[in-house]
């Protein structure tokens, strides 16, 4: 598995654990998540290849949002 | 690449084979295995059967042997008692006929006789009519009968008036007869006797082999029919529990997952085709889900792009009636930028 399907896992676990009981906020913050990053997250599969840049940006947008990659 | 459907129309039809051929090839060895003993069972009847008649024809010989010398005896009790010669030429007649008779009873006899007890029959039987024949002919010297019995080439006796054949060696009639009948005792009562004997006893125990394999031969046959039973019990359940189980659970699942239960699981897990059938019901869930995520993603995406737009938007129009109509122009490019951003995300999402 590639290094930016982990982190996009790592992301979605940590969102998923603070709005585990908001489905709503959830679903914004994963919008937020995906919106900040310029990529939908949930496409991203163990197979593809692994973007420097995309890995890049799915950190600078987590820590945007407060979370640690 | 065959469809799923017929590959589990093979696997149901491989199994419904399978299980055809065990209950055959069981019932096939069982069946064999009584085969072999209604065989045995006939071959016993069959040697019973031989046992018996040759039972049978030690009775009958004996039985001719007894009249035989109840011939012989009237004869002898005729030369002594002075009988008219024609009365003694017909009990020379009848003891002739007699040992013809015993001759061909003890014929047929020796042909189901083992070698060695057809000689001693054989033998026996020789040697007894020898001596009822010297003492005849001692009971006629002594009588005064001119008639004597001669011994023929083929065997057989004849009656014929001539004074050299068998002639007494000194000994008396009476002890002549005392002879003859240890003999006559000897051959029916001890050689006959025996044989008939062992007769009975192979009979005997020729029967019971019949019976014992002709029930084994039964038991077989019950035993094959509650195996057949048994069998097809069995795997009509394996059948059940290996087909109709699995697929009334991928079933179960199929509806779960149609009615919104996601997070549905199954449980069978066979290596088969079968396994293969619930297996992709399981990946059509989990592609099921995979696209809910990516389109509750995109949603999220829409509402925080959305209010985002709305809230540049409006200061946009703010500025634009403040009349900085670069701040407002800028405030749209900004607005434009984020409907790009959201349309290249719904666009990915389409491509994927």
């Amino acid at each position: 598995m590639g290094t930016l399907y982990d982190l996009c896992v790592r992301a979605g676990k940590e969102l998923e654990s603070r709005y585990g009981n908001d489905p709503i906020g959830l679903v914004r913050a994963k919008g937020e998540l995906a919106a900040k990053a310029g990529f939908l997250v949930t496409l991203v599969t163990p197979n593809d290849v692994d973007d420097q840049e995309k890995r890049e940006r799915l950190v600078r947008a987590a820590m945007e949002m407060g979370i640690q990659l | 690449m065959t469809s799923p459907e017929k590959r589990v129309r093979t696997t149901v039809r491989a199994r419904i084979v399978l299980a055809m051929s065990v209950v055959v090839v069981a019932n096939l060895v069982v069946g064999g295995f009584a085969s072999f003993q209604y065989a045995r069972a006939a071959q016993f009847a069959a040697v019973a059967a031989k046992a018996q008649q040759r039972s049978g024809l030690v009775a009958q010989a004996s039985q001719r042997l007894t009249e035989f010398f109840s011939e012989a005896s009237e004869l002898a009790l005729g030369m002594k008692a002075s009988t008219r010669s024609e009365e003694i030429s017909t009990e020379y007649g009848d003891l002739i006929g007699a040992d013809r008779t015993v001759s061909h009873a003890l014929e047929r006899l020796s042909g189901v006789l083992p070698g060695e007890q057809k000689v001693a029959v054989g033998a026996a039987w020789d040697e007894v009519r020898t001596d009822v024949a010297r003492w005849i002919n001692t009971e006629a010297l002594s009588g005064g009968t001119p008639m004597r019995l001669r011994r023929m080439e083929d065997g057989s006796f004849r009656a014929s008036v001539e004074t050299d054949l068998y002639a007494p060696t000194g000994t008396s009639p009476s002890e002549v007869r005392r002879a003859v009948y240890v003999k006559e005792e000897g051959l029916r009562d001890g050689l006959l006797r025996r044989l008939a004997r062992a007769a009975e006893a192979d009979a005997r125990a020729a029967e019971a082999a019949s019976r014992d394999a002709g029930e084994l031969a039964q038991r077989a046959v019950l035993t094959s029919i509650g195996l057949a039973l048994l069998v097809a019990v069995a795997m009509s359940v394996w059948l059940y529990r290996s087909i109709a189980t699995p697929l009334s659970q991928a079933k179960r699942f199929s509806d779960a997952v149609a009615s919104g239960e996601l997070d549905a699981s199954i449980v069978h897990r066979s290596g088969d085709e079968i396994g293969a059938l619930t297996h992709s019901v399981e990946n059509m869930r989990d592609a099921v889900v995979q696209r809910l995520d990516n389109i509750r993603e995109l949603a999220g995406v829409v509402l925080v792009l959305t209010e985002s737009t709305a809230g540049t938007l409006s200061a946009a129009e703010v500025a634009a009636k403040e009349g900085s109509a670069d701040k407002a122009a800028t405030l749209i490019a900004e607005a434009k930028t984020t409907t790009d951003s959201l349309k290249d995300l719904a666009s990915s999402m389409l491509e994927a």
